[in-house]
Formats: C-alpha cells, structure tokens, sequence
C-alpha cells in the first residue's frame, strides 16, 4: 500500500485517503455504509452480489465500489435514491430464490442478508415462480448445508481456496441451478468451518450448534482459543451456564486471527459441559481403592495434611493452564512447600530459545507481509492452523518465498517454493548446515539432500529484502534451539529483518516457560520426588505408579486420574478469568463465561487454597487480577501489563521478550556438530503425504467429547442418507449402524 | 427445468475414487492439446480434454473427471465444476443420438413446442430423458444459431431445419 | 334541628335508596352464578396461552424464540432442539422444535405480543382465565399444560356466539346508566 495520500469526496465531504484503497472500505470507515455481501477484505474480489453499487463522477453507469480503487479527485455518491432503487432491486433479486424460512435458520438473527433486507425495508417481491428448493443436508459432520439459501456470493469458495488451500468447496451447474457443493456430495477436508464462519446467509451451518438456540439469545464472551498456540481470539455463545457454540464473527470479536478458527476451536467446545466432567473432590483412600467424593474442605486438608511433612514435593503444570494457573503453582512448590521440584508438562522446552533469542518474536500479521519464511520441522498446518494459514497468504497473495524443510512431504509443501526433503531425525544438521557453509558437505550426506540445494536456501535468504520469518517445530534439541536463536545477526541486513517464530504444541507452552522461570525438566521432576500435585496429565502417568501421594487437577477422568490419590476438579477454559501466551508472545485474556460447572474450581484458586492450608497466603483475595499483577512484578517479560491494558482483543500486547545480543555458543555448536556426526545419515524420509486433519482430528481428552471427532477420527465415512445427522448413522467407531 | 441431461453436482451415484485408463493414443492425442498452452497453464486444457473424455467414455463419468484431475494437476472439484458449467458436457449416459431441440425465442415463436411434444410423443419421453432402448435422448437447448431456419434441431452434430412434425416423423425413422 | 325533621329525612333517605334497590329488581340480572354458570367470554378475550398443531398433530411451535424475544416480562423460556427425522416420525412439523417451552404466569401480563411474533401462528391466546394455585411454583405451566392436545379446557366458560354483541354486558352495563371509562 502506498503512502501517498489523494484527496477523494464521498457524498459532497472530501477525506483524505491512502492511494489504491478499496472505495468500499473507505466508505464504511467514513460513514457511508454500503451494504455487501460477496465484499470480504481478506479475499480477492468477486463483485458478484452488485449490492455495493455508487455512483462515480464521470463514469457511464452505477460501479461496484468492491472493485473500485481510490483514485485523485473521484467524487463519489452513495446515497441517492437511484442508488438505493438499484440495490432494492438486487434484494429483490437475491429473494427471487431465498426462502423466508428465517424462524427454522440458524442463521436469523445475524445473517447479512436479512439484515440488510430490513434494513432498505419496503422490499416487495414481484416474482412468482415456485423456488428453488432442496431438503436440508450435511456436508460433513460439522457443515450442514441449505442450497436454497445461498446468494452465489461464494465466499465459502474462495475461504476454502485461499485460506485453507484445500478447494474441496465450489459452485457447480449455471445460471439458476448453480448450487454451492462439493465433488461427490462429502467434505472430506480439515472441517475447518471458515465456510459456515462466513457465509452470510444461513447456506453453511454449524452441525454441531444445529438448532439449539438463536444467536441473540447467546450471551457472548470474548475469549483465547484452547487448543492451539496461535491464541486466536473467539466469542464464546453461551446460555444459561451451558456453551452452546464457539465463533469468531467479526461482529462480535476482533482479534488478530479475524474470522478464522480451526476444527477443534470452533466446534471441540463439547467438553465444557459434558456430563463425565469430574463432578466433586475425590479421595482414595487407599492405593487402588475407589476414589470417594468429599468435600472441597475435606479434599484440601487431606491434601495439606500429606503434604505437610513430605520433601521435595513435585509440582507439575500442564502447558494449558492460564498463566495465573502455573505461576501459582510454581508459588506453590516454592512457597509453600519449600521445593524447586517444578516443571511443566510439555516436551518441547522453549526454554533455549528464549535464552539465546536474538530477534524479536513475529506476530500473525509479520508473516502475512513476510518475504521470506523458513520452516524448519513441525506441521503448522495440522497444529498451528492460523500460521499456516497466513503462510498461504504471504506466498498467494504476498510473492513470498517459502522455504520447508521436513521429512515428510506435508500438505503445505503445495504452497512452498523450496521444499527441502530431508532425513528421519536430522534437523540439527540443516541448522548447522545454515550456520556456516562449510559443514555443508557432513550436514548434506545426513540430510540426505543435494548441497546446492542447501546452497539454494542460503540464496533465498540471502536475497530477501523485507522480513525473514525463522519458523522451528517441536523436533530441535536444546543446542539447535539455542544456536538457532542465536544466529539473527547473521541473516540481517539493512533489506532484511529477521524474526523468530516458534511453533509449540499447546495454547500455553510460551506461557508457562515464561512465568514458570527456573523449571526443571519434567523427567527430572518425576524421577526425584515422591509426592506430586499436578494441574493437568501427564502424556505417560506409568511412572505415577509407584510414587507415594499424588494429587491431580483434572476435568476428566485420566490415566492420571486413575492412579492420582487426591483429584479435584479443575475448571475448564470457559469458567475461568486468564491469559495465556501465544506462539507470537501476545499476552490475552481468557474470560469466564459461565458460571463453574459442577464443583470445579480454577486451578489457581484450588493450588491457593492448598497454599492457605499450609500456612502460605498468597495475598491473591480470590482475584484472577491480583494474580496476574503478581506474575507482572515478577516476571521480567510481563512488567507492568495488567488486565485492562490486556482489553482490546484487537490490539494485542506482547509480552516483551528479552532480547540478547550474539553469545557465544561453541559449547553448544561442538555438541551439536557431535551429534549430527553421530547421526546414521541413512536415507529414511516420509514419502507418504499425511492425510489433511490427521493431526487436526485427533482424539484427545477434550475433543473426544464432541461426537463428531469420532467419525473425523475414523475417517470421515459418507453416511448413507446426507438428509439425517451422521450421528445417527454411525458409531463411533465410524462403523455404520443400521437405521432404527 | 428440462436441461439436456440432469446434471446432479452432488449425486453420489456420479461418485467414486476410480481412475480411468486410456489407450496410449489416446494419452497421446491429450498430451497434443497440452502444447497448444503454456506449460504452467496446463489448465487451460481443460475444455478440450474433456470433450476427448466424453467422446471415449460416451459421457464425462466421475473416472474421467479423477483421470484428467490427475493429468492436469488440479484438484477434482475444479474439473466437475467446469464439466457441471457447460451443457455440452452430459455427465448421465445418453442414447445413441442426442437429440437436441433449440427453444430459444425464434425457434419458439415459429413452433417449436409443437415438435418437442410432437417429437417426446412418438419416442414416449419427456425432453432430458432417453428412451428405453437407448437409441434416443431428446434435450432441449438455448440458441443454436440457425434462426433464419427456425425451427430447427440439432442431432448428433448434423442440423435439421424448418422443421414441421411430419418431416420430424422422416427423420427420426430414417435414424436406427 | 327538632327529631321530626331527623325521621322525615331520614326516610326520605331510606326510600330514595330503595327506590332504586326496587326498581332493579325486576330487571334482567348481569351477575353470574360462576362456577355453576358458565362465564362469557369475548372470542378475543386473552387467557392462557395454547400451542397449536398441524393437522397431523405435529407441533406448529418451530422454537425461532421471537415470542420470548417480544415478550417485555421476559416469561418465556425456550429450548430448542434438531429434529432431522422424516416428517411422520418428527415431534413438530420442521426440522427444529421446542424441547422446553415454559410460560411463567406469575410474570406474564396477557399484552398478546407473543401471538403478534409468532410467524408460524404456533401460540395464540387461548380461554382458560382460571389460573390461581397453591403454590407459586405451579404458575410456571411448562409445554405439557400449553399443548392445545394436552390443555384442559375449563367447563366455566362459554365464547360469545357471533351473532352476540362483543360488548354486550357492558352495553347492558350502559343501560342502567354505570359509564366506564375507557
């Protein structure tokens, strides 16, 4: 976007605006709104609703101010009556085919199409013809769809194609038979639900919210994505202490990922109320006996009571809590029961990262204009969708340079204009390989790559003018993290910027290894102490086995649950006031929703409770703010933020990393250049292209709850009858069931 | 609606993961229409090799579609889209002879709903079916551009015109 | 102020009332031996609420919630719920109904808003005026007492016939020269 400013008058007031601006953005920041429906700022223009006709000064006929850029002197007019005589003709014809069946769609309410209809009011609808009409169906377990009401405005085909990179959505037949479907009648896609998210009719819709409530009945609640660590920003739609559905409709939230969610945070909310949800304190009191509800008094004093004289006691913080969560844990370990004995429960430590990080942290909206993009290991596309999503974006509609580095041919090389094919294990050695050029001969042979392909990506980096993005996922030990992190001052120039962007595994991960400074290793931690209190699971609870106290926060019944001696119920994501820390170390809230259910409590509040207990009082008086001020004193990174300055979900605030210069790092170097010495260097790489969602649709604790991650899990079959829920028509097992 | 053939987008019978095989020649004649385009436009292909499929399968099935999705690099839901736009492809089994009757304005003012009922009485069809044997499939289509010789229909690739019942009886019974 | 002229006025006083107490005695009476006779009721009159069917007995009701959003005592409470069965097997005629519909009397104030939202003419005033329990609890009526299958109608009301003037019992009202003021 250009600087220069031109001078363009909307309805007789002239405002100064950015050269090449679409006229329909500037008209609604200015006042002048302009109905639209095909319009979206994020895609490429379409101008096939012709709501957002105006009239031009010099130009013959009424422009689509969609495609319309701002030029020097244009005199615009938007709101005369031949203007709005024009665009009740277009909802005339957009109704010729729509049905009023507004009472039974989901969509009333909120729909677009509606609204705007009511709002120009007086529309009279002169055509009589019979509709076109079609039972309502599923496109997949998540998207239902109504073809009739569709506007042909094909925003869900260009979210598909340009968002997802997926194309599985298009309009098929002509004139006025083009419906919006799929090949073969059955989304067999990541189930993303952008589509149904920005639809503005009621054509795609939510299977799993299907006809449970209206929206304005919803209470909503702007809160942070659980499951992955984009943070990206939602509304929770909540209702009588039950959520109901998870959105991220620009009308009501705004955060930095707009409108885009995944599978699992639009539709894995299941779990907020569901009925195996541990429900009241239990206590075993005997090993393999039977736990036995009690008391939330009972439960924290029989906690205390062991605790009191036990050493070392370890404390174990699963990367999901909110950052008030594992800070008053980690108070707890070393406040109140006198231990360092601390760690979380994450396998991927970014703690060498952020000790030699070098370059600041990118955010969402850096790798969208980013030039250059490295990606070295992890699968953005299965795990951190909203990345992989503006990696897409950068590369389609940016000209950005996309550089994979990865053993497996994921399904984002499609967009990559470098995909270097590598080695089972062998990552290390393309970092030192990116180090300095001269280990390119050992680090080629255990790659298992050509050197001039090496020597191509050192070209590419060499050559970008604009930011250079280093991307890293979960496979890099200690020494390449740290070198990695370390090695800014190399690629940077006066054209380019570096900056890092980590792709850890859970929602919090950047978070805990934030306010739980001076952790150990969760290894450590389990082999030293005897006793544990855990917020969360552990991946493998085995070792839980032959320990002598253990006392978990869980929402569900776990493999850790099933060995723990004391389980309280934690409180899920919905229920409790927070923040968490995203991948791009943006610092947001997390907002109570609902009220608790059942007994549970904040994990924060129960690890306080225990504190008091113990004679430690935190100070907290029960407020989630206290906490986070404390966390604020105390952690470098988060000085001074506090929860209003956290507010606006549109500005987000990052947390300010410490940024340190080039250290020396050949202890490091040497350890790592031994290892990728001592690796096999045999050619073992992942030919195969996993399938899209094989990560996405994964059965874990939380969205195991949502039925429908059990038919995605089992392959997404095609039900037999598209007109009923395939609920209904399977187990879930995926295996179908006959038809009661 | 009578168009040519029902053209379900979303019928499941159409669909299926097979992929069509062709005889070398014929790979080769696709391989043909590929040099008239640039190399990264492959796409642009897409028009002709479809009618290449639907000569050599008789109609543009949902193997086809897999095939030339593969052959061109696209994803499938771009080839059914085009294949779905244009009425020239037929993506049912049709009869032997295709025939199809203009109803645009002059072929309708100079009476040609009389031959379309004329024509589905004496086959015993209604337009967009075809009939029992297989012989005959009756579609009614937009302009051909004979208007001068309105009425007029199209048959195969062969036009008949100034059509009136009886020289429709001659043609169809010279046709086996 | 002598006795005599105490007694006299106060006959006068006493005759003039009955005068009036006589005179309407042989009058057509307006009062209604309720419950032993049927009250009348006007055919617009507004009691408890009924939940229509279609002529299959499926529920009209398709839980769109615009009664409970028109409501201004907020008495309505819906649950809506997917029904994608085939028609005959449906509980409502569309593919959506109400699981909970509950109409909280003790809230509600008969305005009729509700029957003005209903764009599926689901829910309409019915006659049942006799709403009066024990215990407050009983005034929430839930779907069961709101079904026009399933609600009672009471044996204490009778619908002024057409022919009837609407306001008949105020006009006689009229008659005997009581004004209301409207």
């Amino acid at each position: 976007m250009s600087e220069e400013l031109i001078k363009v008058t909307i309805n007789g007031t002239e405002y100064e605006v950015e050269k090449g601006r679409r006229l329909i953005e500037v008209c609604n920041e200015n006042g002048c709104n302009i109905p639209s429906f095909c319009y979206y700022s994020d895609l490429q223009v379409q101008a096939s609703c012709r709501m957002c006709l105006v009239r031009i000064d010099k130009m013959p006929k009424l422009q689509t101010s969609c495609t319309i850029n701002c030029t020097d002197g244009m005199v615009v007019t938007t709101n005369t009556e031949e203007i709005a005589k024009a665009q009740r003709a277009m909802s005339e014809f957009l109704l010729a085919n729509h049905p009023l069946d507004c009472p039974v769609c989901d969509r009333g309410g909120e729909c677009d199409l509606q609204e705007t209809v009511m709002s120009a009011g007086n529309v009279e609808e002169r055509f009589h013809e019979p509709k076109n009409s079609f039972a309502e169906k599923f496109l997949s377990p998540m998207v239902a769809n109504d073809q009739q009401r569709c506007i042909l405005c094909k925003r869900c085909t260009r979210v598909c194609d340009e968002w997802m990179g997926e194309t599985v959505i298009e309009a098929g037949n002509r004139g006025v038979n083009t419906v919006i479907g799929t090949y073969g009648g059955w989304l067999n896609c990541s189930q993303c639900g952008n589509c149904v998210e920005v639809c503005p009719t009621g054509t795609l819709l939510d299977a799993v919210y299907r006809h449970e409530t209206r929206p304005w009945e919803l209470e909503r609640t702007v809160s942070t994505d659980v499951y992955s660590s984009d943070g990206m920003q939602l509304s929770i739609g909540s209702r009588g202490g039950k959520v109901h559905r998870i959105v991220a409709r620009d009308r009501y939230v705004n955060g930095l990922n707009g409108e885009f969610l995944d599978v699992k945070a639009r539709f894995g909310h299941e779990f907020v109320n569901h009925p195996d949800r541990i429900k009241t304190p239990l206590i075993r009191y005997k090993k393999g006996g039977k736990a036995i509800p009690a008391t939330w008094d009972d439960a924290i004093s029989f906690v205390a009571d062991k605790l009191k004289d036990s050493k070392n006691v370890g404390v174990v913080a699963s990367p999901r809590l909110t950052n008030e969560s594992i800070f008053t844990l980690k108070r707890l370990a070393t406040e109140a029961l006198n231990s360092d004995n601390y760690a979380v429960s994450d396998a991927y430590n970014l703690a060498p990262f952020f000790d030699n990080l070098s370059a600041p942290l990118c955010n969402h909206k850096e790798i969208r204009y980013a030039k250059t993009i490295l990606l070295i290991g992890g699968e953005p596309e299965e795990e951190q969708t909203y990345t992989a999503k503006q990696m897409r974006q950068a590369v389609r509609n940016g000209g950005a340079k996309l550089i994979i580095v990865n053993d497996t041919p994921i399904n984002l090389i499609k967009s990559a204009t470098q995909f270097v094919h590598v080695n089972k294990g062998s990552y290390e050695a393309f970092v030192l390989a990116l180090l300095d050029k001269k280990n390119d001969k050992v680090s080629a042979k255990k790659l298992g790559v050509d050197k001039a392909e090496l020597e191509k990506v050192r070209v590419t980096i060499a050559a970008t003018e604009g930011d250079f993005i280093i991307m890293f996922g979960g496979d890099l030990s200690a020494e390449a993290q740290a070198v990695l992190a370390n090695s800014a001052e190399k690629f940077a120039s006066d054209k380019c910027k570096v900056l890092y962007h980590p792709l850890p595994l859970y929602n919090n991960s950047v978070g805990a290894n934030d306010v739980m400074q001076g952790k150990k290793s969760l290894g450590e931690v389990l082999k030293e102490s005897k006793s544990f209190i855990i917020g969360g699971s552990l991946q493998d609870a085995n070792i839980l086995e032959e320990k002598d106290f253990v006392v978990a926060f869980e929402l569900f019944e776990t493999e850790t649950t099933d060995k723990a001696d004391v389980i309280l119920p934690a409180a899920s994501f919905a229920e409790v006031d927070g923040t968490y820390t995203n991948n791009a170390g943006n610092v947001q809230r997390v907002r109570k929703a609902i009220d608790f259910v059942n007994q549970s409590k904040p994990d924060w509040l129960i690890a306080d409770a225990i504190a008091k207990e113990l004679g430690v009082d935190f100070g907290y008086q029960s407020s989630a703010s206290a906490v986070f001020k404390a966390i604020a004193d105390s952690v470098p990174a988060y000085e001074g933020l506090r929860y209003p300055a956290l507010k606006n979900e549109s500005k987000p605030v990052q947390a300010k990393h410490t940024i340190h210069s080039a250290k020396d790092l050949s202890n490091e170097i040497k350890a790592l250049t031994e290892r990728v010495e001592a690796l096999a260097g045999e050619t073992n790489k992942n030919n195969e292209t996993p399938r899209i969602g094989h990560k996405l649709h994964r059965l874990t604790t939380l969205t195991s709850r949502t039925p429908q991650f059990h038919l995605l899990a089992n392959g997404n079959p095609k039900p037999e009858n598209l007109h009923v829920s395939p609920l209904k028509q399977f187990d879930t097992d995926g295996k179908a069931v006959a038809a009661s | 609606m009578a168009s040519a053939v029902a053209t379900d987008f979303t019928n499941k019978v159409l669909f299926s993961d097979e992929v069509a095989e062709f005889s070398p020649e014929v790979v080769k004649e696709m391989e043909s229409h590929l040099t008239k385009y640039p190399p990264e436009r492959k796409r642009s292909a897409l028009i002709p090799l479809l009618f290449v499929i639907q000569r050599e399968r008789g109609y543009v099935d949902n193997p086809g579609v897999n095939f030339l999705a593969k052959f061109l690099g696209l994803e499938v839901t771009d080839v059914w889209e085009t294949a779905t736009f244009y009425s020239m492809f037929n993506l049912r089994k049709i009869g032997k002879h295709h025939i199809q009757i203009c109803k645009t304005l002059s072929c309708k003012i100079m009476g040609e709903p009389g031959i379309t009922d004329h024509i589905c009485h004496k086959l015993g069809i209604h337009p967009g079916e075809t009939t029992e044997d297989g012989k005959f499939t009756v579609s009614l289509v937009e302009c051909l551009g004979s208007c001068g010789t309105a009425p007029m229909m199209q048959i195969g690739f062969d036009y008949y015109e100034n059509l009136t019942p009886e020289k429709c009886d001659e043609i169809l019974d010279k046709l086996d | 102020m002598s006795i005599i002229s105490d007694v006299i006025n106060s006959t006068k006083a006493v005759i003039k009332g009955m005068k009036i107490t006589i005179s309407k005695m042989p009058q057509k009476k307006w009062t209604v031996q309720y419950p032993d006779v049927p009250v009348t009721v006007q055919p617009r009159y507004r009691g408890q609420h009924l939940l229509h069917v279609d002529e299959n007995g499926k529920e009209k009701c398709v839980a769109c919630y615009l009664c409970a959003a028109a409501c201004p005592s907020e008495c309505i409470y819906i649950e809506a719920t997917d029904d994608a069965r085939p028609y005959e097997e449906r509980v409502g005629r569309d593919e959506r109904y109400a699981k909970v519909y509950n109409i909280d009397y003790g809230r509600c104030i008969f305005c009729g808003f509700c029957v003005e939202a209903c764009p599926k003419d689901a829910i309409t005033h019915g006659y049942n005026f006799e709403l009066s329990v024990y215990n407050r609890a009983d005034l929430l009526k839930t779907k069961d007492d709101l079904l026009i299958t399933k609600q009672k109608q009471s044996k204490n009301y009778r619908v002024a016939l057409s022919d009837e003037d609407v306001d008949s019992e105020y006009k006689e009202v009229d008659k005997v020269g009581i004004k209301f003021r409207l």
